[in-house]
């Protein structure tokens, strides 16, 4: 079985879409199931894999859709994409309560936080969740070298900043910024973003 | 921080982890509304959506979705949480200030009684005054004994930190002769202190003042046995009487 296919395929299930996410706005719980049902599993496998605690990813899980919730209010429904919305209120509980676990004073914390604001969801081109490219971006993982995945995984799943990450791997910072931008050149090039170089 | 050094720091920076020097310079850049820097975050933020597909599947507890709806559900804005408190809060007020009212009542009749039976034992004392003065006591606890049992004695038990324990029985036999009643002070721990002795008229009434101070936090309960006449160090015999003392 290919892995990730089912949560693909819970994702890929949005035709009604914008439906969904009006009925949101009129708190009908019922549509907040559906949420659940579309995203409950991506959403609890992505916080799981940061904190790795069963317990603590529930209470994060359900922090993070009483956050949508209570915040959808704000979301552009005809031009936002509610997956990665979704996606980036779960990552930014997660990683802030490992950074508050482990002590780690962050500057960055202001950039979590804003970055959840529904209004950055609209200028993508699709919901990347949504798509063949998601997909091709899947496939792509699998092309990176071990070192090229443990950056990205480092920055995506403990929000290391690449100082962080040359400390904890033990190596130059120059090296970690090489694998870094190895490694986003092929993501980006899977998705068919330009590479930024 | 030129171009070249923040190539790989745009998908950095919208997980929050680029370097304080990169994030400030795009911080600063996004501020001035950079066009090509907002296409690049905005690029990134698409990317780094994909980044969620790296997680290995897990299901997660059948029991989450309920929790997280009856967490919606306790959040409601319709009904805030903070409504909730307060009508919780004040059915507790109510209930208190009802509970405490139905006390002093309790605690006021109980007390008329006392004194209505202490005017009607007047005869029986030197004097009224000192046990009317005991009864104006604010912090009087007063308890009953003997409401449920068929036969008597009954009656009740008033304890004053300063003022000491009084002692009202009705219905006792008068101890017989060689014999007398014996109150005690029964602490939480340690041996029960005597509080003086006692005999009952020949219709059962007996009105009995210990004006020694009591330790309400250390006190358990009052006592009454039979003992020898003139009185024991510590009950020879079963009391018959035992109020608990609640502080």
């Amino acid at each position: 079985m290919i892995p990730f296919l089912p949560i693909l395929f819970a994702a890929l299930e949005s035709e009604d879409l914008p439906d969904l996410i009006d009925r949101l706005k009129r708190r009908d719980e019922k549509a907040l199931e559906e949420v659940y049902r579309r995203y409950g599993r991506l959403v609890f496998s992505v916080i799981l894999r940061v904190v790795r605690d069963s317990a603590t990813a529930e209470d994060l899980t359900q922090e993070a859709f009483l956050r949508v919730w209570n915040r959808v209010q704000a979301f552009d429904t005809e031009r936002g994409k509610f997956g990665p919305w979704m996606l980036a209120v779960a990552r930014n509980r997660a990683i802030d309560y490992i950074r508050s676990v482990e002590g780690r004073a962050s500057h960055t914390t202001f950039e979590l936080n804003t970055s959840e604001q529904p209004g950055l969801y609209v200028s993508m081109e699709e919901d990347i969740l949504n798509s063949d490219r998601g997909r091709k971006l899947r496939e792509a993982f699998d092309q990176l070298n071990p070192n090229q995945r443990s950056v990205i995984e480092l920055a995506y799943f403990e929000g290391l900043t690449q100082s962080e990450m040359a400390a904890k791997l033990d190596q130059p910072l120059g090296t970690v910024k090489t694998w870094t931008r190895s490694a986003l050149t092929v993501l980006r090039g899977a998705i068919g973003a330009e590479t930024a170089i | 921080m030129n171009d070249e050094e923040l190539r790989e720091q745009y998908e950095l920076f919208v997980l929050g982890a680029a370097d304080r020097e990169a994030a400030g310079e795009l911080e600063a850049r996004l501020a001035r509304g950079d066009a090509e820097t907002v296409r690049r975050v905005a690029e990134a933020r698409e990317l780094v959506a994909g980044f969620a597909l790296m997680a290995a599947e897990v299901e997660p507890p059948k029991r989450l979705k309920s929790r997280i709806m009856a967490a919606v559900r306790r959040d409601e804005p319709g009904i805030p949480s903070w409504t909730w408190a307060w009508a919780t809060a004040t059915v507790l007020a109510i209930l208190m200030a009802v509970n405490f009212w139905q006390r002093e009542e309790k605690k006021t009749r109980e007390l008329a009684e006392v004194r209505e039976q202490l005017i009607q034992s007047d005869s029986k004392l030197g004097t009224l005054s000192p046990l009317l003065d005991f009864l104006n006591e604010p912090q009087l606890k007063i308890t009953s004994f003997g409401e449920a049992l068929p036969q008597p004695p009954r009656g009740r038990i008033l304890v004053s930190p300063q003022r000491g324990v009084l002692l009202v029985v009705q219905n006792l036999t008068p101890a017989p002769a060689g014999r007398t009643y014996q109150m005690w002070v029964v602490p939480k721990t340690g041996a029960p202190t005597s509080a003086g002795l006692f005999q009952t008229e020949a219709d059962g009434g007996a009105i009995h003042l210990n004006p020694q101070t009591v330790n309400l936090g250390a006190t358990a309960a009052i006592a009454v046995s039979n003992e020898p006449a003139g009185g024991s160090t510590a009950p020879t015999t079963t009391p018959f009487i035992v109020a608990p003392v609640a502080e």
